[in-house]
């Protein structure tokens, strides 16, 4: 403790196995604040019911006219209350037309009133559901009644009985509202009326919780405002929160000179706990600093990594200093951040804590920087042994990054401790929204925001946006409200190898119907856009996979698509016509119902087309350097095409004759006549034997330029080393004896002439007067 | 020196075949000018052998000092590329398809700034030279367009032959502006004739019968057949009858591709069949090629009517290639309808059989 100057006690007590029952008393601590929602939550699944509606909020309405100071009737208010929560009506409508849906329903409320019910006190409870019986008795009964009743089973297995009013009761029901509507809009502007019922509802609703409320000043974000602000507010994912606090911690002896305690993790436990990060190297080195310098977070956006990483690092006794994409990130702005936040130590702050790192968004970052950051790490940039004392790194960095696999991160990646973030709780971001709300007044339902979480894929700052649009709104906010309106849905892009995956895979959850697959299909391969590269992988995966239908006819039909699809890129990419593009996602859905199947594949990226186009141009390479080197008058006459298919496949048998392994002079007439043949063949075309070292340390005589690989399909029978030698040897002869002729010609050209200018009697004779001059322009 | 190149003609009076066709390309350029020409007809016909000979008719044996040039230019996205030219004083001969989509720059800025310069002594040589463009049917419409201007522009100073293996991706603007000479394959008597004329001047003895079987395996390729028997007198020594031709190894390769898709027809064996149509591509043989010879070979194994629906669908999908870019996508498809309609055969053999 005395070595540690900046502890927060809070850490001390968390730190250690103790953390999960202080976390559990977290979780205690904050119950009581629930409470409320319970309230709310049991009145809006009753207002389904006609006429329980009005009931219910009677009671509520009641003492308006008193409270008020304005002089206002009550018809009014109702009026104006009924037209806010006409949409939940019309709703309830509905679902009276299909007696199934209406099952359903209520069987939905039921659950999550059951749900309530275990999460809240059970005081609380029984008060809210003898309040909402109350409403509803006329409504709900748990004996038999004597009017017209639908029975429903609650899951705990109480029968329960419910109203069913005839058709005519309804229409009366149906034009008494529409009446009080019609009234309550000829009142004139009845915008402040709204507001203020709301209001006043809302008082009453959360009156009891306003102690507990923040004051937000309203030009702050609510991502801000609702910050974690102790360690165990934490959303993330529990085991990534540790780990990351432990590889923290391990920078204590270090920066703090003091032993970290660090219990080894028992591998039971281990084994129990399925981390899904990595394991976390505990070993220091002779700095005593973890063998990982740096942690590198990443993760998609919005589930807290920032906030995890100030947390941690606050928790830890540490002044956070952050870096990220709105500074500047020049090699030299890098430099000095680095620099002061790692060698000096923060004056101004009277806590003196040391300060760490925090590279935020560092995937944006230029790779000039972020090679530099790695050289900083792995023991100074200067890379003298006699400044690496001073520039060893003393302070943890954390690096964060939405996308690990940014190529600029490579090197960071290899030397970084990564921790992968998965995704919040779905449950457990929901709960927390549900606070806020209440804190901020926003009337709202656990199933609500259970369908806002999901829509946002747990994106907690989605959520919150989401939600703090709905309190500038003014609304409550409902599951159909969230279903419906556009805002808090992600653009969501897929990895390209998940695209696959849903081309691949028939999933059940996202029904079975033939129209469903459609449009699963389609939204992800609209979402993704890059159709060549689905095109090519589906393309490549399909023979290895197993799928229901093997039949030849619809691989047919597939393969057709995949050639529609070829044929429309091509005309986009030459005519620059991108509307075509829209007819591309069409065949995935086809690759979908021709190779789908219910199990999981294993797929590959598909590289032989890529491959067979790099191989590709290396023979097209091999070609033009054989062509470059032809002799004029051969290569007047042959072509790529022709080279390839006529002369290249024959040449290689014909310039492999029979040769017997002895020297030269023992050769027949004839065989010296062949070799002679196959040397002028090997030169007209530019052929030769380049001696090589094989793998094994022998030497071997290859061709070269290499045609071998250019047209043989399968091993070739090829001559012997010293067959290969003494062709080589005869080709370079024969190479120079065709330069000879040349020589000649060149020694008889017009010479004399030009000789003759060069002898040296006729300079001497001009050189004389010119030093003369010299001479005399010097002397004068 | 290979026996195609060595007892390759010189002079259109010493052709072996078609002489008709040598005889009028005699009387062309008797009063010593000719139009652009555009020369047509498949591989190993002769075209080149021909083209080369009129030159000589033309411009006396000074065509045949040859050397190899390489041009540089720069394209308009400041790419610099080169295309090496082979030329006499006479002549250039350049292939503008060596440089790909970029054959456009080639025709317009060098073939134009040859055209455009003029010959100097106009009074001992001819007034103008031969600009000899090969592959023409590989050129990009572009190209074709920015070509048929200048054979127009620069009639005065150059004559432009083309050389290609069909028209029918030539452009019918060119085409009309062209004299079109079209080279037919040498008939298997021709070729016959030849080989056993070359083989009297090697003094290797070729059995009649031999030179018959490689006349008929070449393909009516005349180099193919002279560079088949050469190789057959490599492998051994004594020509026999009975000897066995070599051939290129794509063609066995594409004949055992043919015979997987009748003998299995399963994603399997299409998966295989795709490594082996990849590896094709990647050795550079053309795709209509592919396609040519994998139709002939299953021709062999099919009756009637099956071959009816085969040629069909060979058609259907060497259109669709030629509209697309991914070679692979097309073959494999064809092949799939070639297994599918075989199997559909085999299933109506089988009940009309119980």
């Amino acid at each position: 403790m005395d070595e540690f100057p900046n502890s927060d006690d809070e850490f001390e007590l968390m730190y250690g196995d103790d953390l999960e029952v202080l976390h559990e008393q977290g979780d205690v601590q904050r119950t009581p604040r629930k409470s409320r929602r319970s309230l709310e939550f049991t009145q809006t699944p009753v207002s389904h019911n006609d006429n329980s509606f009005s009931d219910a909020f009677t009671p509520l309405e009641a003492p308006v006219p008193e409270l008020n100071t304005n002089k206002r009737s009550i018809e009014e208010l109702f009026g104006d209350i009924d037209d806010i929560l006409y949409e939940n009506r019309a709703n309830a409508k509905r679902y009276k037309g299909d007696n199934a849906d209406e099952l359903a329903l209520i069987e939905h409320i039921v659950e999550l009133r059951k749900l309530n019910r275990e999460r809240d006190a059970p005081e609380i409870f029984r008060k809210a559901h003898v309040q909402s019986i109350d409403r509803a008795k006329d409504n709900l009964s748990y004996t038999v009644p004597s009017y017209p009743f639908v029975g429903v089973t609650r899951v705990d297995g109480r029968r329960l009985y419910i109203r069913c009013h005839s058709e005519q009761y309804e229409l009366e029901e149906r034009q008494k509202i529409v009446q009080e509507i019609n009234l309550a809009c000829t009142l004139g502007p009845n915008d402040g009326l709204w507001a203020e019922a709301q209001d006043l509802i809302l008082k009453q609703a959360t009156a009891p919780d306003l102690e507990q409320c923040y004051q937000p000043g309203d030009k702050e974000l609510w991502v801000d405002l609702y910050k974690p602000r102790k360690y165990f507010e934490l959303l993330s994912d529990e085991s990534t929160n540790r780990i990351m606090l432990r590889w923290l911690k391990l920078w204590d002896k270090a920066v703090f000179k003091r032993r970290p305690k660090i219990k080894p993790i028992k591998p039971a436990e281990k084994n129990k706990k399925m981390f899904k990060a990595p394991d976390l190297c505990t070993d220091l080195d002779e700095h005593g600093r973890p063998l990982h310098k740096i942690a590198l977070l990443c993760g998609p956006p919005g589930l807290g990594k920032t906030t995890l990483a100030h947390m941690v690092a606050r928790h830890a006794g540490y002044n956070v200093v952050e870096v990220n994409a709105s500074d500047d990130r020049s090699c030299e702005a890098f430099k000095t951040a680095l620099e002061n936040a790692t060698q000096m130590r923060s004056v101004v702050d009277q806590e003196r804590r040391p300060n760490c790192l925090v590279f935020d968004e560092i995937d944006g970052a230029p790779p000039s920087s972020i090679d530099y950051l790695v050289k900083f790490v792995q023991g100074g940039p200067s890379g003298r042994k006699k400044q690496k004392e001073r520039n060893v790194l003393k302070r943890p960095i954390i690096c964060i990054c939405n996308d690990v696999y940014v190529p600029a991160l490579r090197p960071l990646r290899q030397i970084a401790f990564v921790v992968n973030f998965p995704p919040t709780s779905n449950t457990r971001l929901a709960e927390r929204l549900m606070e806020i709300a209440k804190w901020q007044k926003v009337k709202t339902d656990m199933g609500a925001m259970l369908a806002l979480a999901e829509k946002s894929q747990n994106d907690i700052r989605a959520c919150l946006s989401v939600l703090h649009f709905f309190k500038s709104q003014d609304k409550a906010v409902t599951l159909s409200d969230v279903h419906k309106t556009s805002v808090g849905q992600k653009d969501i892009q897929k990895g390209i190898f998940s695209v696959w995956r849903d081309i691949f895979l028939i999933d059940k959850a996202n029904g079975d119907s033939l129209k469903a697959r459609m449009s699963g299909v389609l939204n992800v391969v609209n979402a993704f856009g890059d159709y060549e590269k689905i095109a090519q992988g589906v393309f490549e995966n399909y023979p290895n996979l197993k799928f229901k239908n093997t039949s030849m006819v619809e691989t047919c039909l597939a393969l057709d698509w995949f050639g529609f699809s070829d044929i429309v890129n091509k005309s986009i990419y030459s005519t620059q016509n991108y509307n075509l593009g829209s007819y591309l996602p069409f065949a995935c859905v086809v690759w979908h119902f021709a190779f789908g199947s219910r199990s999981w594949q294993k797929l590959q990226y598909p590289s032989a087309g890529y491959e067979a186009r790099t191989k590709q141009n290396r023979q097209k390479a091999i070609v033009n350097e054989l062509m470059r080197g032809m002799q004029p008058a051969i290569r007047s006459h042959v072509q790529p095409n022709s080279l390839i298919l006529d002369i290249l496949p024959l040449l290689t048998t014909i310039i492999t004759p029979a040769f017997r392994q002895i020297s030269l002079h023992l050769y027949t007439e004839e065989e010296k006549k062949s070799l002679d043949n196959v040397v002028r063949i090997m030169v007209d075309y530019n052929l030769s034997y380049v001696q090589e070292r094989t793998a094994d340390g022998g030497y071997d005589y290859k061709l070269d330029p290499n045609i071998d690989e250019l047209v043989s399909f399968g091993p070739k029978k090829s001559l012997s080393y010293s067959n290969k030698q003494l062709i080589a040897k005869e080709i370079e002869t024969a190479k120079m004896r065709r330069f000879e002729p040349v020589q000649p010609e060149r020694s008889a050209a017009p010479m004399p002439n030009h000789l003759q200018t060069l002898k040296a009697k006729s300079v001497c004779g001009v050189e004389m007067p010119v030093s003369g001059q010299f001479f005399s322009s010097s002397m004068c | 020196m290979l026996w195609a190149d060595k007892y390759r003609p010189k002079e259109l009076s010493s052709l072996s075949y078609h002489k008709q066709q040598a005889l009028d390309l005699r009387n062309l350029t008797k009063d010593g000018d000719f139009p652009h020409l555009l020369v047509y007809g498949p591989l190993g016909a002769g075209k080149k052998t021909r083209i080369m000979c009129l030159l000589r008719e033309l411009y006396g044996p000074g065509v045949d000092r040859l050397k190899v040039e390489t041009m540089n230019f720069t394209t308009p996205s400041n790419k610099k590329l080169e295309i090496s030219t082979v030329g006499s004083n006479y002549h250039i001969e350049v292939n503008p398809s060596d440089v790909g989509i970029n054959d456009r720059v080639v025709i317009m800025d060098v073939i134009k700034n040859v055209a455009q310069s003029q010959q100097l002594n106009a009074n001992t040589q001819r007034e103008f030279k031969v600009i000899l463009l090969t592959d023409v049917d590989n050129l990009t419409k572009d190209a074709q367009h920015a070509l048929r201007r200048t054979m127009e522009k620069y009639i005065a100073n150059c004559r432009i032959i083309l050389c290609t293996t069909s028209i029918s991706r030539v452009i019918p603007a060119i085409r009309s502006r062209c004299l079109c000479i079209r080279v037919p394959a040498p008939s298997i008597d021709d070729i016959t004739s030849i080989l056993t004329n070359v083989a009297a001047k090697e003094s290797v003895s070729l059995p009649p019968e031999l030179a018959k079987r490689i006349a008929e395996k070449s393909d009516r390729n005349l180099r193919r057949a002279l560079l088949m028997c050469e190789a057959c007198k490599v492998q051994k020594q004594g020509l026999v009858a009975s000897q066995s031709v070599s051939e290129p190894d794509w063609q066995i390769f594409i004949r055992n591709i043919a015979s997987k898709i009748v003998k299995e027809q399963s994603i399997a064996t299409l998966a295989k069949i795709r490594e082996n149509l990849y590896e094709l591509i990647i050795f550079g043989i053309p795709s209509e090629i592919i396609f040519n010879t994998l139709l002939e070979e299953m021709l062999k194994n099919c009756d009637l009517e099956l071959g009816r629906q085969i040629v069909e669908q060979a058609a259907l999908y060497e259109h669709r290639m030629a509209q697309g870019n991914k070679e692979i996508f097309h073959l494999e498809a064809f092949v799939a309808k070639c297994m599918c309609l075989y199997q559909n055969m085999m299933q109506e053999l089988m009940a009309c059989e119980f």
